[in-house]
């Protein structure tokens, strides 16, 4: 059976709702590039999936401000936030001394969106930094830190944990909190990326 | 961070301060280095934990991810039933040969393994490299983190075991598995965190299932895995090529 094609358009619109179909179609046909790409320069298959739903959650969190606005195609659009992405990290874990010289950015073409690219590729980052230090949180911690942030009340959080002692949830949250932001403020990477 | 920079900070996420508010909050920023650094991360909680679509699209992603994985894996096994259907006495001439083998040169291999394990294995990097990054405000984890320290390997066990799905649980308890020579039980623990490339533990955890694999005589596995290590980024990447090194000497 032949695979359905979308145009642009309906790409950035099922990104936009998270629709299956579409999220599937970027899946099938941009996966393995992102994959080549880290592989070219022997990162790992974890880094490509990594690397790929950072971009993806990027692109579908700037469609959310209605401000996306392209005029290269969104496959272009796409692979230039995650080479630059990939690029910007290894720089970061090499302390490449080229990071940020001019030229860099020469390699994309793409002169329109470069702003929106730069901005993009760091949040990704920031991202993959944010979840690598979330993670390894115990699950209660993360629980309590994404049901507070999705402003439940610390009387809710206790009652979705089935605790008993909501002065312990708010010690609880707030020492989560803390040790979190302790992690990433340790984190060399986290340090370049302020 | 105190509770009221906590509450302020999510007032101006909120977009809930007054224009007075505003310009001391940027002033703070623009001064205090601290200030700002725990505002960023604040900041990247409340925008990527709050955004529940977001969340919902971060699942999606890791299904399609885990979906294509496994069909790939099922092709590959498909694949290889298919090549090796006609193979059939050559590989159980192979397991022959291999059996023979074994029994010539089984000691002398096990002592090998067993000196490279030793050499390669040190117990006090276990805690070095990671102490710091436990999450000591955790009941389980801290009383299962004490025992471990008192090696008092099977009492930290029955603790770590408690939290099958925590990510530090399973790296501590490939620790204590591994104490108790435990090596393919240790791999099991360690396979788990090492599915989560963004985690804490995921260079320990790789490093000390290729020791136990060397331990379980799995040189090749080992071998492909700390190649893997030599070529990452890895704290363990210097170890890793020279036990590559090592194992191949063999």
């Amino acid at each position: 059976m032949k695979k359905k094609r979308y145009k642009d358009d309906e790409i950035i619109d099922g990104l936009r709702s998270g629709n299956d179909a579409i999220l599937n179609f970027i899946y099938e046909n941009y996966y393995g590039v992102v994959q080549k790409l880290v592989r070219k320069s022997f990162g790992t298959e974890s880094q490509a999936r990594d690397l790929f739903q950072e971009v993806i959650i990027v692109i579908y969190t700037k469609l959310q401000t209605g401000s996306f606005k392209i005029t290269s195609s969104f496959f272009t659009f796409f692979y230039a936030v995650a080479k630059y992405t990939w690029s910007d990290y290894r720089k970061i874990k090499y302390k490449n001394p080229l990071r940020n010289s001019t030229g860099y950015h020469d390699v994309w073409q793409i002169d329109e969106e470069t702003e929106q690219v730069e901005v993009l590729a760091l949040m990704a980052l920031r991202n993959k930094l944010f979840f690598k230090h979330f993670n390894a949180l115990s699950e209660t911690c993360q629980t309590m830190l994404r049901l507070s942030m999705a402003d439940y009340s610390s009387d809710e959080i206790a009652i979705e944990l089935e605790l008993k002692n909501v002065s312990y949830v708010r010690k609880r949250r707030s020492d989560c909190l803390q040790f979190l932001i302790e992690m990433m403020k340790k984190d060399a990477v986290f340090k370049e990326l302020l | 961070m105190n509770d009221e920079q906590e509450k302020l900070m999510y007032a101006k996420l909120k977009g809930e301060l007054s224009e007075e508010q505003i310009l001391s909050f940027d002033q703070k920023l623009n001064s205090d280095k601290e200030f700002r650094a725990d505002f960023e991360i604040y900041q990247l909680a409340y925008l990527n934990l709050g955004d529940k679509n977001a969340m919902i699209l971060r699942g999606k992603l890791n299904e399609i991810y885990s979906k294509t994985q496994e069909v790939k894996k099922g092709g590959k096994m498909i694949k290889m039933i298919k090549q090796n259907r006609f193979s059939a006495v050559a590989a159980m001439a192979a397991i022959v040969l291999l059996i023979g083998a074994y029994w010539f040169l089984g000691n002398t291999k096990e002592s090998l393994n067993e000196k490279l394990y030793n050499t390669y294995y040190n117990q006090d990097e276990v805690y070095v490299n990671t102490r710091s990054k436990v999450n000591l405000d955790i009941d389980v984890l801290q009383t299962g983190m004490s025992l471990l320290e008192k090696k008092d390997f099977n009492g930290a066990l029955l603790e770590f075991n408690k939290l099958p799905g925590s990510v530090t649980a399973n790296y501590y308890a490939g620790v204590a598995n591994m104490e108790l020579k435990q090596h393919a039980v240790a791999v099991s623990k360690f396979d788990f965190v090492i599915t989560n490339y963004l985690n804490l533990f995921y260079d320990q955890a790789k490093w000390y299932k290729g020791l136990c694999l060397v331990k379980l005589d799995r040189e090749n596995e080992a071998i492909s895995l700390f190649g893997e290590i030599a070529n990452s980024e890895s704290y363990f990447k210097e170890k890793a090529k020279e036990i590559v090194v090592d194992l191949k000497k063999k």
